[in-house]
């Protein structure tokens, strides 16, 4: 079974994540424009950030095999930096045209302030004029409250919920998102956020219809395999292939597809890794020998 | 206004759709290359073309230019042969003195697919050699695509290059295992430093108990005037 990882900051991980993330299955990842762990200080750090996120990464990834596509946007942390909020805002309408662009986000609340509800707004203005669907970040205090505040939100402005995948939730959120007609996604992590058995628990109880699960893997103490880990706990429970292919491959290429971006190639099957032939002709191997599917690679 | 003729060739090979959103994009570029929209429309392209080759039949191709034998477009990806006709509509409507300025910009701020196209467009606009710099650091863009985009089957780098960046584009196709017989006036550009390059890239692979790339005999042994 292919699997999707809807949430994945892989500018923070190695090649040798991505090696092990194709060999359990990874066919394609999105990568979220977020907070790099310390604060930025100027606009154009951000633009080189989106730049890497549409050139450097997307190619990255190819050579894995992997189909890397993204979101932009400000995310809320730094949303509330007013020096470099609006400038941020500023280069969004130049690279949220920009193909392999699949949404807007991470957006959202963080600490909840006056500024990150003014950035939000704005940026779910700019998904409607560019017509992309939106990923909101929900934040990890104050949970429920912030997941009530960004449901009432979508609702004032009339945010297509079709449109709207809701993050990070947990046994207290998730059934407030799913009777708003959003989208879900939970985040698999080691300690904190969401964990495999409570995600069964949740699959059990609520289905598969409109849930996604990610690694969320960035610089902190995470995990890229989250998704495939998660599948694997969903199937020891007994819960049906149908039910897991549906969160862990169809449910984030229905979500993401509706930007018209989310170019998979063949999709359903993507084509065999081999870095002799890889799509679009790229070939980047630094004197190791080129990785055929079903071989290991060779140690150079 | 040798780019015109590209845009009936591409009409058939795109949806109805993407011809009226082409025909829109194409009276924005008519008002300049250096605006917003302009700049919207060179992003938004791609995927109303997609990535299908342009291979042209017979006679289809006659009108357009011709730069050392490379038919504008012709065996490019439909995205990048799109976007070729864009920004040749746009500069023609724009001042001969902020061409290099535009140019460069689009190519800071481009995606993979947006840099690919610029650096097969570069031989085909006017005065070309302007822009030398952006083809240089096309050559030093790790991402293959781009890469290949300058230094394979484009007649920029043998023309409007000086001997030092033409070297590296050469020892970096052979170094990333990438044909040089792809690139195009090689023969021509084969100069001693280019040799003495080529044959210490082949005495350090040997010392390490590598493979030397076999296309580097077309450049030490002088077999690039048959490949060529």
């Amino acid at each position: 079974m292919q699997l999707f990882d809807p949430h994945v900051h892989m500018t923070s991980r190695t090649t040798d994540d991505y090696q092990a993330m194709a060999a359990a299955g990874i066919a394609a990842v999105v990568e979220p424009a977020f907070w790099v762990g310390q604060p930025r200080t100027h606009v154009g750090t951000f633009e080189d950030y989106f730049l890497s996120l549409l050139g450097w990464e997307r190619f990255r990834a190819q050579q894995f095999g992997i189909r890397h596509f993204c979101t932009l946007a400000l995310n809320p942390k730094e949303a509330n930096n007013e020096a470099l909020a609006a400038g941020v805002i500023g280069l969004l309408r130049r690279y949220l045209e920009k193909d392999g662009v699949v949404a807007v986000g991470e957006i959202g609340y963080d600490d909840q302030t006056e500024a990150e509800h003014r950035r939000f707004t704005e940026q779910l203005a700019l998904a409607r004029e560019f017509e992309l669907p939106v990923l909101i970040h929900t934040p990890h205090r104050d949970k429920k409250r912030g997941t009530e505040r960004t449901l009432a939100l979508i609702a004032e402005t009339k945010f297509p919920p079709e449109l709207t995948l809701v993050d990070h939730n947990n046994e207290e959120t998730l059934e407030m998102v799913l009777r708003s007609g959003c989208w879900a996604g939970h985040s698999i992590y080691p300690a904190t956020k969401m964990d495999e058995p409570r995600m069964v628990t949740l699959v059990q109880k609520y289905g598969a219809e409109r849930i996604l699960v990610n690694s969320a893997a960035d610089w902190g103490v995470s995990d890229p395999l989250k998704v495939p880990k998660t599948a694997e706990a969903l199937r020891r429970a007994g819960v049906a292939d149908a039910a897991i292919e549906t969160i862990c491959w169809t449910n984030p290429v229905r979500f993401f597809a509706q930007s018209g971006r989310l170019e998979l190639g063949d999709g359903v099957v993507p084509p065999g890794v081999d870095q002799r032939q890889l799509w679009e002709g790229n070939s980047v191997l630094r004197g190791q020998a080129p990785r055929v599917d079903g071989q290991r690679p060779r140690d150079s | 206004m040798s780019w015109r003729p590209l845009v009936p060739i591409l009409n058939a090979r795109i949806s109805a759709v993407s011809s009226t959103w082409f025909a829109e994009a194409l009276r924005d570029a008519e008002r300049g290359a250096g605006t917003e929209i302009f700049a919207a429309r060179w992003s938004g392209l791609g995927r109303r073309f997609g990535r299908a080759s342009v291979i042209m039949a017979g006679a289809e191709g006659e009108a357009l230019a011709v730069v050392s034998g490379q038919v504008l477009g012709d065996g490019w990806a439909l995205d990048e042969a799109g976007r070729a006709a864009l920004l040749m509509c746009g500069l023609a409507a724009t001042a001969v003195g902020r061409h290099l300025r535009i140019v460069a910009e689009l190519f800071r701020t481009g995606e993979v697919r947006e840099q690919r196209a610029l650096a097969r467009v570069l031989a085909f606009l006017p005065q070309p050699e302007r822009f030398s710099e952006i083809a240089v650091e096309a050559i030093r863009i790790n991402a293959a695509s781009v890469f290949e985009g300058i230094a394979c089957d484009n007649p920029y780098p043998a023309t409007h290059l000086a001997e030092g960046a033409f070297n590296q584009m050469v020892v970096k196709a052979l170094f990333n295992g990438i044909s040089v017989a792809r690139i195009r006036g090689l023969a021509q550009r084969r100069t001693p430093e280019l040799i003495r390059m080529v044959t210490a890239l082949s005495s350090e692979r040997l010392a390490a108990g590598r493979a030397v790339p076999q296309d580097a005999a077309l450049i030490t042994k002088g077999q690039a005037d048959a490949a060529v």
